[in-house]
């Protein structure tokens, strides 16, 4: 657990940094200015309830949805955008590749591919982005199956695993470009109670290993444990942050508490 | 010697006089047509898809005229549009400017034709197969930092197979019996050979359930390898 004081300055340059992002779907508007900046090592919780934004939060981070404004900084490069409204876009579809194979994603569905075995859906991005040789894809691809206990499993088909099978796999893949941040949404929210388990303890020892994560979760009880800063998000705002300890334990904003008091850290 | 006193077998034998190797010439002329215009058909077929899901606004309009208006005009029409129709005004234009005239056979405008209607029906196919796939795995892709194009190419078009073959393989069963239509612009495939076999010989029956029998091959085989695909394509995938 680092301290307080570490929150405002990331160490080690930024790896994301966001400044008064808005989202807006037509005259729904979802994000409504969002500071956030996550250094190099930083574990970032991002919580709230259903509809607070954090979901859309995140997938700004990697421009799955596109900000209807604001600026965005991802490993040091600023975003230029082009068009307006309903239009706007990333200017730079390369940079945005780019950047993108340094981001790793997890997400709530999964999203392995079904027309490939697990083995194949972790080697695919190394091999058509890095331009891997296959033989080093797949002795990378075992190495990380194993790592997250699959190593078994590594010829089967997505639609034959259960959930956390699927979730682990899908963090291999991820890990497989050696993103130097990683973005989780919900990662654990479609699965069934005893699964969860098994993937919150692979996401605790990358965290241990001192990865950037920004974490999109309705565990409290995890985002208490492993974050190093917990962002609270109500309404499209950040109503609160800091160090999970205060979050959790000393909130001062009555959204939080009323918050928390639904959702009570078990 | 005269057809009359010919067995079934000397009619359909492969040398003259019987018609045999007529058939199967025509078949083979057919199968031609159908397997190139079915094979241009699917490209156009995936290029409509994706631009009509993904296109500018522009594009996706031309491509709903193009699949509208294919599909609404019996392909007869088109056929005799293309044999007759677009190489007089071509011709029209090509003398008024100096240049000579071209002319358009029978089989290219044929593979033409089943071209441009089974791309219609192909992008519609697809479309949908493609509109079935979770968002999520082509956005699984883009967060990896895969192109646009090569998601496409690795992920939507495997991903789709399940859904579009049943689709797919009906369209190559319709491409291999709307080869017979050619027979109006006097290009000989399996139709024409069966008709000229039987005024010829007077077996209307035996000639024209020969060609019938030829066309249920085509059939069968061709429901063989589909069946072969799609096991291929939904494999290890619980439902399909």
């Amino acid at each position: 657990m680092r301290d307080a004081s570490t929150m405002t300055a990331p160490r080690g340059g930024a790896v994301i940094e966001v400044e008064d992002l808005h989202k807006a779907y037509g005259s729904a508007r979802v994000l409504k200015g969002i500071d956030l900046a996550a250094g190099r090592g930083d574990v970032v919780a991002l919580i709230g309830s259903s509809g607070s934004g954090k979901s859309t939060l995140l997938r700004c981070l990697n421009l799955l949805e596109t900000p209807t404004s604001g600026s965005l900084r991802l490993l040091g490069e600023a975003i230029p955008f082009r068009g307006h409204g309903a239009q706007r876009q990333p200017a730079d579809r390369r940079q945005l590749r780019r950047l993108r194979a340094r981001l790793g994603m997890v997400f709530q569905g999964f999203n392995l591919w079904p027309h490939m075995t697990l083995e194949a859906n972790v080697m695919e991005a190394p091999m058509q982005v890095l331009k891997r040789s296959r033989a080093e894809a797949r002795d990378e691809a075992r190495a990380l199956l194993e790592r997250v206990g699959l190593d078994h499993l590594r010829d089967a088909y997505p639609a034959t695993l259960s959930g956390g099978q699927q979730q682990r796999g899908a963090i291999a893949r991820a890990l497989a470009m050696g993103p130097e941040a990683l973005l989780f949404d919900e990662p654990t929210s479609a699965l069934d109670p005893e699964l969860v388990g098994e993937v919150l303890a692979v996401m605790r020892d990358l965290a241990k290993e001192g990865r950037t994560m920004i974490i999109v979760t309705h565990e409290m009880a995890f985002a208490a444990d492993v974050a190093d800063r917990v962002v609270f998000l109500d309404q499209g705002e950040i109503a609160e942050q800091g160090p999970p300890e205060r979050v959790f334990g000393a909130p001062h904003t009555q959204r939080l508490q009323r918050f928390l008091g639904l959702v009570s850290p078990s | 010697m005269s057809y009359r006193d010919m067995s079934i077998g000397e009619l359909l034998a492969l040398a003259p006089p019987g018609w045999g190797g007529a058939l199967l010439n025509g078949l083979c002329l057919s199968l031609q047509v159908a397997g190139g215009g079915y094979f241009l058909g699917l490209l156009i077929g995936m290029a409509g898809a994706a631009s009509k899901l993904s296109g500018g606004p522009v594009a996706r309009d031309l491509w709903a005229c193009y699949t509208t208006g294919i599909r609404a005009v019996p392909e007869l029409v088109l056929i005799l549009l293309l044999y007759f129709a677009v190489p007089e005004a071509l011709n029209g234009v090509l003398t008024s400017i100096g240049v000579g005239e071209v002319s358009i056979g029978p089989f290219v405008s044929g593979i033409v034709v089943i071209a441009l209607v089974q791309g219609a029906y192909a992008t519609e196919v697809m479309r949908g197969a493609i509109r079935a796939i979770p968002r999520g795995q082509i956005e699984a892709a883009y967060s990896l930092g895969m192109s646009s194009a090569k998601t496409f190419r690795r992920i939507t078009l495997p991903a789709m197979l399940p859904g579009a073959l049943p689709g797919l393989s009906n369209l190559w069963l319709i491409a291999t019996k709307d080869t017979a239509l050619l027979a109006v612009v006097g290009f000989t495939e399996l139709t024409l050979a069966a008709r000229q076999a039987a005024g010829a010989t007077k077996h209307h029956l035996l000639f024209l359930c020969a060609a019938g029998v030829l066309y249920l091959l085509v059939s069968l085989i061709s429901n063989a390898v589909f069946k072969a695909l799609e096991r291929r394509a939904t494999r290890g995938m619980s439902h399909g």
